[in-house]
């Protein structure tokens, strides 16, 4: 390829060109992503003629001329296939851990909002318990440390809701503290859901959508998990500190609304990643690039960048 | 096998039917090929937009240095510039006045901005450049601004106090003025982008023609 100087290159294509004679029936059109061998230009969009001589089915590089062959002897060597289904095995892994990874994040993040969020409200109830004689509140000392616990049948006569707006409401009390935490979670999810929507070209709107929902699912799964391990750590206890009544009851819903934003994230990011990698690459790259990424255009049924 | 003349294709031909068909390349090589090409795309790509953020950000952070200055002391661009020339005693130098290399940086970036949009972006409109860097640079200028914003109603919904903590109108007037400057500079070092472009071009081809020369002395065992 070295010895074959720019003029020759465009010698032979317009030579190859006007060999495009009339003789040639135009069959199709190539609607993958094809590189020619020549030079490397996507081919993509050429017309698939029939050609005279031998009766072939072949395209033209419309910047080099070279021919492209599209009917083929199979590759008799099993080594192809291998290395395809190492490669399909490898870019599967790469998937399944960005979507746990992610998962990981959500249930990590929610924990912590849990933490954060109800921190006031604790402060409440455990002063609220403080002034009840009935709340059996006392000092009970740990290995190394004294704590303070309420009796949980108290805690199971009171009217949990009432006392949350007795505080001053779920935005007051708790939306005020997990704010800056939520509009993080989206921003990352925002980001997870444009990059999933590059990575999963061959899913459309819906069964993206879907999809998406599983790296939730996996968060999920985990908090159900630790909020039954909350359960059965008091199953049998009497008494218990006000942290761990709270967080008994408001874990679900904190879980709940984190998942769904994690989601609304998802979903908005997944509908504009295509829109805003393809606007990128239109910004950046010239023709000649774009045109080898031409599968972004592919996937969604537009008609790919020419040069 | 034959490799015809004019398709350049190696054809097979049965010699019981008589049908003809072409060789298949070796399917490692041209899915290598493919994947370097977009992996060559693609870095093209992260380099235009780190180049792209870079030039953008560090623009509109000294552009904000400056303008803090120029708040500050109640003065004019054009005196923060040469005050920041000026040779003075420690004493008289506040720590936190601009100096010569956050203005010869800020001269730097606004220029590099124009060569390389002028250079590294030949597809884009000729009108294009004028319209989309004063659009970023004025969105990143106003990023406190959009940032309290979008935290304004969030803040409001969970029953915080919306502190504002964007810049003032008067500093935002400031602001504008040197954003505006550095734009001017680019605007110049954009009509240079062209040159800077074929002269790399003709850097690259010499040194591409030297490359060949050497490799066929070699062959030749000069």
């Amino acid at each position: 390829m070295s010895d074959v100087s720019p003029n020759d290159r465009a010698d032979a294509a317009a030579e190859s060109q006007s060999r495009a004679t009339q003789d040639e029936v135009r069959v199709s059109t190539i609607v993958g992503d094809r590189v020619c061998i020549g030079c490397g230009f996507n081919l993509t969009g050429q017309p698939v003629v029939k050609e005279s001589r031998y009766g072939l089915f072949i395209a033209r590089c419309p910047e080099c001329g070279a021919v492209a062959s599209l009917q083929e002897y199979p590759t008799l060597g099993k080594w192809a296939n291998r290395w395809a289904a190492m490669a399909a095995a490898l870019w599967l892994l790469v998937l399944a851990a960005g979507t746990f990874a992610f998962s990981m994040i959500l249930m990590g993040t929610s924990l912590a909002t849990v933490d954060e969020g109800l921190s006031d409200f604790v402060r409440w109830v455990h002063e609220r318990a403080e002034l009840d004689p009935e709340s059996g509140y006392q000092e009970q000392s740990m290995q190394f440390y004294t704590t303070d616990v309420v009796d949980i049948a108290w805690w199971g006569q009171q009217d949990h809701w009432a006392m949350l707006r007795e505080a001053g409401g779920f935005r007051r009390v708790i939306l005020s503290e997990v704010v800056g935490v939520w509009f993080a979670i989206l921003l990352g999810s925002l980001a997870f859901g444009v990059i999933a929507s590059v990575a999963l070209l061959h899913l459309r709107r819906w069964r993206l959508a879907f999809v998406l929902l599983l790296p939730i699912a996996i968060a999920t799964v985990f908090q159900i998990a630790i909020y039954t391990n909350f359960r059965a750590d008091m199953a049998f206890n009497t008494v218990a500190q006000p942290r761990e009544l709270v967080r008994l009851m408001l874990a679900p819903l904190i879980f709940a609304l984190t998942d769904g934003l994690a989601y609304f994230g998802v979903i908005v990011g997944s509908q504009f990643g295509r829109p805003v990698a393809r606007g990128l690459m239109r910004a950046f790259l010239p023709p000649r690039l774009r045109s080898s990424l031409a599968f972004l255009w592919l996937a969604d049924g537009k008609t790919p960048p020419k040069p | 096998m034959q490799r015809d003349a004019a398709l350049g294709l190696p054809i097979v031909t049965c010699p019981e039917c008589g049908d003809h068909s072409v060789r298949r390349r070796a399917f490692l090589v041209t899915e290598w090929r493919t994947a370097m090409r977009r992996r060559y795309a693609i870095w093209t790509l992260i380099a235009q937009l780190v180049v792209f953020n870079s030039l953008l950000w560090t623009a509109v952070g000294l552009s904000w240095s400056i303008t803090e200055q120029m708040w500050t002391d109640r003065t004019t661009l054009v005196t923060v510039i040469t005050d920041a020339f000026q040779l003075e005693s420690s004493a008289g130098r506040h720590f936190s006045n601009v100096g010569p290399w956050h203005i010869a940086i800020w001269l730097i970036v606004s220029i590099t901005a124009g060569l390389w949009m002028g250079a590294a972006l030949p597809h884009w409109k000729r009108w294009a450049p004028y319209l989309v860097w004063p659009i970023a640079l004025a969105a990143a200028a106003s990023a406190p601004m959009i940032a309290w914003l979008i935290w304004w109603p969030l803040a409001t919904l969970a029953d915080r106090p919306p502190v504002y903590f964007g810049p003032t109108r008067g500093e935002s007037l400031v602001m504008a003025q040197v954003v505006m400057a550095s734009f001017a500079i680019t605007v110049v070092a954009l009509q240079a982008g062209p040159l800077v472009s074929n002269a790399w071009k003709r850097s690259r081809n010499r040194r591409w023609r030297k490359r060949l020369a050497r490799a066929r002395r070699a062959r030749s065992g000069e």
